[in-house]
């Protein structure tokens, strides 16, 4: 599938974030977002997951109707259900799976100990890495994840992106990132 | 702990006292009767099946209207919170209703309706407003990010329920249930005093004025306040496991 970007532009008070922006997404080419503070990339993101409007130009969807294609998402925070744990919270994306399966897929990135406790107890970093196993295996068409790797040291930063990498299983990756460690395995859009 | 429940029981013990002290120097039993000459008229009243008949009659009328003021209070949130024209439209009544004194809502369902299901309909008009403005207000202190996360992850319409919009809403409810459920008690037996309906504990209350009988006066009371104790703590339990996510 292809998700294609034509003249996007997008203005905040007056401050324009996103400036006649072109663009091909393809599922064959994973996307690293790239770009300093303040330069669009959530907003891009969001404009792409349908969440934000552009004020000019449009995007268009190929290989998929717009109003079907499924998206998971990342969002720059943590945004876990607090009272559900790790098991729980990716149940709620993965009717049908069972809670042996979610588990073993979590023990992958976070430790075996952590996989019952509540998310509002989790640090961090383990509820960051909690989001990108729920992303990875809702059913999606679209993964869009924004700034996947906050909160995790130089190991677990790099497992995660081998993580991501290893299960696309043919989806469509955009990722934000200000760190280097997806440049090896996309390709770079600069905004 | 046992010494605090020591403490409050010698604390009530001293106000016990003090009214029996008080009614023995007034030493006029219409003026003001003491907690014996009280606790001897509910013990009289309580002897008969009349007495039990308006308990049993006036709990089923507040505790219904209750429920519907309660349940209609959710229901006309949350259609409020998904419609936009729903809220500007039932905005105005409800104001309306919260402002105008229950007198006058007692003397129009006696003038429309009779005095029949009087503290039926007074108590669930005085809950519906509480449980609809709080409702409103924790739905619309959901946090937007998980409404945002719901929607994108397609979570399922009774997920969204249980697991975003309950723990927002939860609290509110809760207070607005606590806070009803003495209100109803409350409004609801002072209409049965106004309306008189054939057996009521506002109807028991009255006569006990005409016939200058304050003991009995007492007795009905003491049996309202311990009713409207006991229900709003059996409806805070029951919200509380209700609303647990």
């Amino acid at each position: 599938m292809k998700i294609i970007l034509e003249h996007i532009g997008k203005s905040f008070d007056g401050r324009e974030v996103l400036k006649d922006l072109d663009y091909v997404f393809d599922a064959d080419r994973p996307v690293v977002v790239k770009g300093a503070s303040g330069t669009g990339k959530t907003t891009l993101l969001r404009i792409i997951g349908g969440l934000l409007s552009p004020d000019k130009g449009s995007v268009k969807y190929e290989g998929v109707e717009r109003g079907k294609c499924r998206f998971a998402p990342m969002f720059q925070e943590q945004r876990l259900i607090d009272h559900l744990n790790a098991v729980e919270n990716i149940r709620l994306v993965c009717r049908g799976m069972p809670d042996k399966m979610i588990a073993d897929e979590l023990t992958k990135l976070i430790p075996e100990s952590e996989i019952l406790k509540r998310a509002g107890e989790l640090s961090g970093g383990t509820a960051r890495r909690v989001e990108v196993v729920r992303a990875i295996l809702a059913p999606s068409d679209v993964l869009l994840l924004d700034e996947p790797l906050t909160g995790l040291d130089g190991d677990n930063a790099e497992r995660t992106v081998g993580y991501i990498m290893d299960n696309l299983n043919g989806r469509l990756l955009i990722a934000s990132s200000h760190t280097g460690l997806f440049d090896g395995f996309c390709s770079q859009l600069l905004i | 702990m046992q010494r605090r429940t020591g403490v409050k029981a010698l604390i009530i013990l001293f106000w016990l006292v003090l009214w029996q002290a008080v009614s023995i120097a007034v030493d006029n039993s219409i003026l003001l009767a003491g907690p014996v000459e009280a606790v001897m008229a509910l013990i009289h009243l309580a002897a008969t099946a009349g007495f039990w008949l308006s308990v049993l009659t006036s709990v089923i009328m507040i505790c219904s209207g209750f429920f519907i003021g309660l349940f209609t209070g959710v229901l006309l949130a949350g259609c409020s919170y998904r419609y936009r024209i729903i809220r500007e439209f039932i905005k105005p009544p409800v104001t309306v209703i919260k402002s105008i004194p229950v007198a006058s809502f007692v003397i129009l369902v006696i003038i429309w309706a009779g005095s029949g299901s009087l503290s039926l309909v007074i108590s669930s008009l005085v809950v519906f407003p509480t449980v609809f403005l709080n409702t409103l207000a924790g739905l619309d202190s959901t946090s937007v990010k998980l409404i945002e996360t719901g929607r994108m992850f397609r979570f399922r319409t009774r997920d969204k329920i249980r697991h975003i919009y309950l723990p927002s809403c939860a609290p509110h409810i809760e207070s607005a249930v606590c806070l009803g459920a003495g209100m109803a008690f409350k409004s609801g037996i002072a209409a049965e005093v106004i309306g008189r309906p054939l057996r009521s504990i506002g109807t028991g209350i009255y006569l006990s004025k005409i016939s200058l009988a304050t003991a009995d006066l007492f007795a009905w009371t003491f049996c309202a306040v311990v009713l409207a104790f006991l229900f709003e703590k059996f409806i805070t339990k029951l919200m509380k496991r209700i609303l647990k996510p």
